[in-house]
């Protein structure tokens, strides 16, 4: 096995490792799950596997600070998506929240112990700038105050810029798609909203159907992103595979829905991947399926899977494989050219290189207040002066 | 804790400033950090210094005279952004005759240079930035014992008063001004292990001029106070609450303004000899 050295993933598939481990194995163990962002699943992990106690007192205090820290998430999520529902409830129209927060708010295994870096929701783009209306009279600002970052989010991006809470600090992140509207796919965001589910514990707020609820989380992991926490995204996807489709083998479903929205490839990955690390028992007649529904031959397949394997594991030098480095920069570039056609990149990646070096003539420092508490520092500081 | 370095300073000083440690087992390290100058043109143009905890970087590279300043921000750095046994805040803790004084205070209020007087004056350091305290419930405040951190010329006002003191390399012109690390005394490093209760809590600022000064602070103004200089109240949430609450119900809480060392000193001494201190009427509207 190539990465039989990221022991991360060893325990990830066989959690029962952790019982033969000695104390240097230990410290490796937790400085991946450190690094993966996992650090708080992974005590969930072990406490589901009764094998909390056999792990030794200095190890297990970095586990339980991770457990900690994502039962706090929890909790301030599910108080942040009522205030949400409430402060958008005047629009009238469904409100989905999207990737760790509807996992953790719709009972799913995936959502337990993850830790979360901002809230993320979906709406129809007809009704975005009336969202946006209402956010900002509850409190929330957008970020990313310079003219150029704000037109290039709401002309080619699939969310508003990110927003940030006055008070609470949370960031916001708030969807019309799955996918921006230059990628190389785009899925038709009606059909999302379709499918969609009610969540159980925040009552008004919906999540995605159960195939778009992978489908998206592949795609993001595939599509979307900088490889940043890639192994936590495939072990999201692991564990809603695991929960949804396991039992009851509905995996043909999620092939043709993969089908209607364009999503073949980020699916076809997924399910690879979820095989070869964690030994997900999915069909042999499920993985041929889904081969045949990509438009391109082996060699490159070979070639994405083999780049793809080393952006997902841990970012740690433990981890690393021959060609890591190559093909995390390889990732890099291609996160850009999946998200919009040259045409439009070269210019925005000009842009983004030169204007921070000539910032400095075009504009004076903006020095006027982002949040309440900035206000009230700068409000002081004028009177003692 | 782990250190790799390829820079000379950061190793003399790190084995210098806490030469009086033990050294652990390597089996198992909390934090690995690395602090390395850069390739390539940051190496020998402008040259710079760069902290990582296991290969990623919190923060952005600092110029390399800052190199042993960094490594001790970056120690600081994963305690308050790992470590949920306690409930950590901004202040520095020093204990004699058994009772803690907890001391927070914002940058620039001479609360360190306050802190390294009373520590070589005979009292106990348990730390001059973080205030670690316990969750059960027991008032009680757990020692770092780590070097305290002083700035310009605060530096020079210490090593004249107290000669026996002993100090790190000077670096120039940091964020901060010129900084020092005055090593923590070799008895406050054997008993690291000892934690202590805490008994008050003391505002100290040190204003040019001013009338050496204490006056009662009301308790729930502490308390706020508190909760707004520490690192992860919002993260321990109710159980951080009762903890403060226990901390402020057990403890005299002060304002004290001072500009003279020498009758600060004499001022906590009498706060914990039980000679009643004289307490001033205060200006602040958080007086009691």
């Amino acid at each position: 096995m190539p990465y039989k050295s990221c022991l991360l993933l060893e325990v990830l598939k066989s959690p029962s490792l952790c019982g033969q481990l000695r104390l240097p194995e230990w410290d490796l163990l937790i400085r991946q799950a450190r690094i993966a962002t996992m650090m708080g699943r992974l005590h969930v992990l072990l406490e589901q596997h009764n094998l909390l106690e056999k792990v030794p007192g200095e190890p297990l205090k970095h586990l339980r600070w991770g457990k900690i820290m994502a039962d706090r998430h929890k909790a301030s999520v599910v108080r942040e998506l009522i205030s949400l529902r409430d402060s958008l409830a005047e629009l009238d129209e469904p409100v989905v929240v999207l990737k760790g927060a509807a996992y953790s708010v719709a009972g799913l295994q995936a959502g337990v112990g993850r830790l979360f870096s901002d809230i993320d929701i979906l709406v129809p783009k007809t009704v975005l700038d009336g969202a946006e209306e209402l956010l900002q009279m509850d409190g929330w600002y957008t970020t990313h105050l310079d003219a150029y970052d704000q037109r290039y989010y709401r002309q080619w991006m699939h969310e508003l810029p990110p927003m940030r809470h006055g008070k609470r600090g949370t960031e916001l992140d708030v969807h019309h798609n799955i996918l921006p509207e230059t990628a190389v796919v785009t899925p038709n965001a009606r059909r999302l909203f379709e499918g969609r589910v009610p969540l159980p514990e925040v009552e008004g707020l919906w999540r995605l159907g159960n195939e778009d609820l992978v489908l998206h989380s592949a795609s993001h992991l595939f599509f979307d992103g900088e490889f940043t926490s890639a192994l936590r995204d495939l072990d999201d996807i692991n564990s809603l595979l695991s929960e949804l489709y396991l039992p009851t083998g509905h995996w043909f479903d999620l092939i043709s829905r993969a089908g209607q929205l364009g999503l073949q490839y980020p699916l076809y990955l997924a399910l690879h991947y979820c095989r070869e690390f964690f030994g997900l028992a999915v069909p042999d007649g499920v993985m041929s399926r889904a081969r045949s529904e990509l438009p391109f031959g082996d060699t490159r397949l070979r070639l994405g899977l083999w780049i793809m394997r080393r952006g997902l594991m841990p970012d740690h030098e433990s981890c690393a494989l021959r060609g890591s480095g190559v093909a995390r920069w390889m990732l890099y570039v291609r996160s850009h050219y999946l998200k919009m056609p040259l045409r439009l990149l070269v210019p925005h990646l000009l842009h983004k290189a030169l204007a921070p070096k000539f910032e400095h003539i075009f504009k004076p420092e903006d020095s006027s207040p982002r949040t309440v508490d900035e206000f009230l520092t700068q409000l002081g500081r004028q009177k003692r002066t | 804790m782990q250190v790799s370095s390829n820079i000379g300073v950061v190793l003399d000083g790190a084995r210098l400033l806490y030469s009086d440690r033990e050294i652990a087992p390597p089996d198992f390290v909390d934090f690995h950090i690395a602090l390395t100058r850069p390739f390539g043109l940051r190496r020998w143009w402008r040259p710079q210094v760069n902290f990582r905890l296991d290969g990623h970087a919190p923060f952005k590279p600092l110029p390399l005279a800052q190199a042993l300043p960094m490594f001790e921000w970056g120690l600081n750095w994963c305690i308050t952004s790992h470590c949920l046994d306690y409930l950590i805040i901004h202040a520095a803790v020093v204990e004699k005759n058994g009772q803690a004084l907890v001391m927070p205070a914002p940058p620039g209020s001479g609360k360190s240079t306050l802190c390294a007087a009373l520590v070589c004056n005979g009292w106990r350091l348990l730390s001059d930035e973080l205030a670690l305290l316990k969750l059960d419930g027991s008032g009680g405040v757990v020692p770092l014992a780590r070097p305290v951190c002083l700035k310009n010329e605060s530096v020079s006002l210490i090593s004249s008063r107290f000669p026996d003191a002993r100090f790190g390399p000077l670096c120039n012109d940091t964020i901060k001004g010129d900084v020092a690390h005055m090593l923590a005394p070799a008895d406050s490093v054997y008993r690291v292990g000892e934690a202590a209760t805490v008994q008050a809590v003391i505002f100290p600022r040190y204003i040019k001029g001013a009338e050496t000064q204490l006056w009662l602070r009301s308790r729930a103004y502490t308390l706020l106070e508190l909760a707004k200089q520490s690192f992860n109240f919002h993260v321990l949430g109710e159980q951080a609450y009762q903890v403060l609450r226990g901390v402020v119900d057990q403890s005299q809480c002060y304002d004290f303004h001072y500009s003279d060392l020498e009758q600060a000193l004499q001022l906590f001494d009498d706060l914990v000899e039980e000679r009643e201190p004289a307490l001033g009427e205060g200006d602040s509207h958080y007086a009691l």
